[in-house]
């Protein structure tokens, strides 16, 4: 799963692009060391790269400037992310260490222990909240700026894949691999509602930007649009030729870009798509040079995609 | 009177009586047994259960279909918990990819639901599968359930791989998902030259709840 962590997607605030042209490749910001992981903060001021040499280098942006590199010492490192507002960027290695870092300080911020290696780590909208779990066990909720624990989600046959945080928080939605997609409440932990219509594993989820839908999809080879309340399927969007491995609804609500995997190989590229959500209609979709490393949506809802080289990362402009 | 319906406990409990099984002076009898219990058997190591899990599988012991291309492989087991009692209508829901390393997403190639007889025993006819991107190794996907049972997802590896290149005990942890050697198994071959298969042992202990 932890080929999935590839596929996170990028916020940032660029100009915009008229429907039907080609993805153009908007900036690049080089990289003296290959790249490991990437992430972007959905504020679109910050982007954050692991590089090979063991080196986070952070990068202001949309101008692309390098403004701090921070040394993580030798850790294998399996899983990383960045809040919303890029202040707070989490490495988790295979033993089940997870360190986040202050990144306008280069410190630690806080030490969380695993049981084994991660499987899940997601920061709410407004980056107070963090979703994370071992690969397989319950997912656990923290209170970032209190260093503490809030809740433990229930335990489910295989694990979480996946979960989002509705906007303001007040919801959390998993996709587990007992192919449930559960709702729960965000402050208390507490199970709202539970889909069963997925017969393969859901592995993306994400709320629609009122929170009263949920969105998900995996290797069923479809995206589905489920009541959040009830957990009840409101309705499918087009059939897919490959599994959906990550998925993330614009910031107006009205799109959902999903990311397919190769199912053949997984280390091949697949089609990054766009479907408006009320209609189902597919808006664009494009395969990518290479395994795309980060992306998401702009502010102003367009789609960015990022792809590495060795030397250097590439923004390309998808919708 | 029969004693098929024996648990281990209960055997434990009659030596106890018959005087055959002497508790040390600073434990009771079953302080004992419970210790003996915990130290008979150790539940299956966990594995995760991989991105391709579909619920709904038939309940199919021969999973290769006639004329299907790779090894064919046999595999057995018995399920029981961590004292020894046998778990009969244990659920062994096993997944894997084809010989090539490929997955049905569509529908159930290579995927069975399978329920432990009376005795615990589940077993299984398939292909060895295949290598694939992204994974190191050959494996069958397990997830194991039983009432009062915790419900178990792991991996059946094969000592047989070429990543381990004869020598499991140094090399199973070339697949950083293999996190117990003794999730790799042995692999035993069966047949003339021209018809050979596999067979491969693979019990399930599981924990209570």
């Amino acid at each position: 799963m932890r080929i999935l962590a590839l596929a996170l997607f990028l916020a940032s605030e660029t100009a915009s692009l008229m429907p039907g042209t080609p993805p153009q490749e908007v900036l690049t910001l080089p990289t003296p060391s290959p790249i490991r992981f990437f992430n972007l903060a959905r504020s679109g001021s910050l982007a954050a790269a692991v590089c090979r040499d063991h080196q986070l280098r952070l990068w202001a942006l949309p101008q692309g400037r390098l403004v701090s590199t921070v040394e993580l010492g030798d850790q294998a490192f399996e899983m990383t992310a960045i809040s919303g507002d890029g202040r707070s960027f989490l490495v988790a290695d295979h033993s089940g260490s997870a360190t986040v870092w202050d990144t306008s300080a280069g410190k630690v911020q806080w030490q969380i222990r695993l049981a084994h290696y991660p499987g899940l780590v997601v920061f709410s909208h407004n980056g107070r909240l963090l979703a994370l779990a071992a690969q397989g066990d319950p997912v656990q909720v923290f209170d970032l700026a209190g260093k503490r624990k809030l809740y433990e989600l229930e335990q489910t046959a295989g694990g979480t894949a996946a979960a989002a945080f509705s906007r303001d928080g007040a919801l959390l939605a998993t996709a587990d691999a007992d192919t449930g997609v559960r709702v729960y409440d965000g402050h208390s932990g507490k199970l709202v509602s539970r889909n069963g219509d997925f017969l393969g594993e859901p592995l993306a989820v994400d709320f629609t930007a009122d929170g009263k839908q949920v969105v998900a999809a995996g290797a069923d080879k479809a995206v589905a649009v489920i009541d959040a309340a009830s957990g009840r399927l409101l309705r499918h969007l087009a059939k897919t030729a490959e599994p959906v491995a990550y998925l993330e609804v614009s910031p107006r609500g009205g799109s959902v870009a999903t990311l397919f995997m190769n199912a053949e190989n997984l280390l091949e590229p697949a089609a990054v798509t766009v479907w408006d959500i009320a209609s189902g209609r597919r808006l664009t979709e494009w395969l990518p040079p290479s395994l795309p490393i980060g992306g998401g949506w702009t502010v102003d809802d367009h789609l960015l995609v990022a792809t590495a080289t060795p030397e250097a990362v590439h923004f390309w402009r998808v919708w | 009177m029969s004693n098929e319906r024996l648990t281990r406990r209960d055997l434990l409990l009659k030596c106890a009586a018959l005087g055959s099984l002497t508790a040390a002076p600073s434990l009771s009898v079953a302080e004992t047994v419970a210790f003996l219990e915990e130290q008979a058997r150790q539940p299956t190591a966990w594995d995760e259960i991989g991105p391709f899990y579909k619920r709904g599988a038939p309940r199919a012991a021969e999973l290769r279909a006639p004329g299907d291309p790779g090894l064919p492989v046999a595999v057995a087991g018995n399920v029981s918990d961590t004292a020894g009692n046998v778990l009969p209508g244990a659920s062994v829901e096993i997944w894997q990819a084809d010989h090539l390393g490929r997955y049905d997403l569509d529908g159930y190639r290579y995927r069975s639901a399978l329920l432990a007889d009376e005795s615990g025993r589940y077993s299984f006819g398939s292909v060895m599968p295949g290598h694939y991107p992204a994974r190191v190794c050959q494996h069958i996907h397990y997830l194991v359930s039983a009432p009062g049972h915790k419900t178990l997802t792991t991996q059946l590896y094969f000592a047989t791989d070429p990543v381990f290149e004869g020598d499991p005990d140094r090399n199973f942890t070339r697949d950083p998902l293999i996190y117990s050697r003794e999730l790799v198994r042995p692999v035993t071959l069966i047949g003339d030259p021209k018809d050979i298969h596999a067979a491969v042992a693979f019990d399930i202990v599981l924990e209570r709840l």
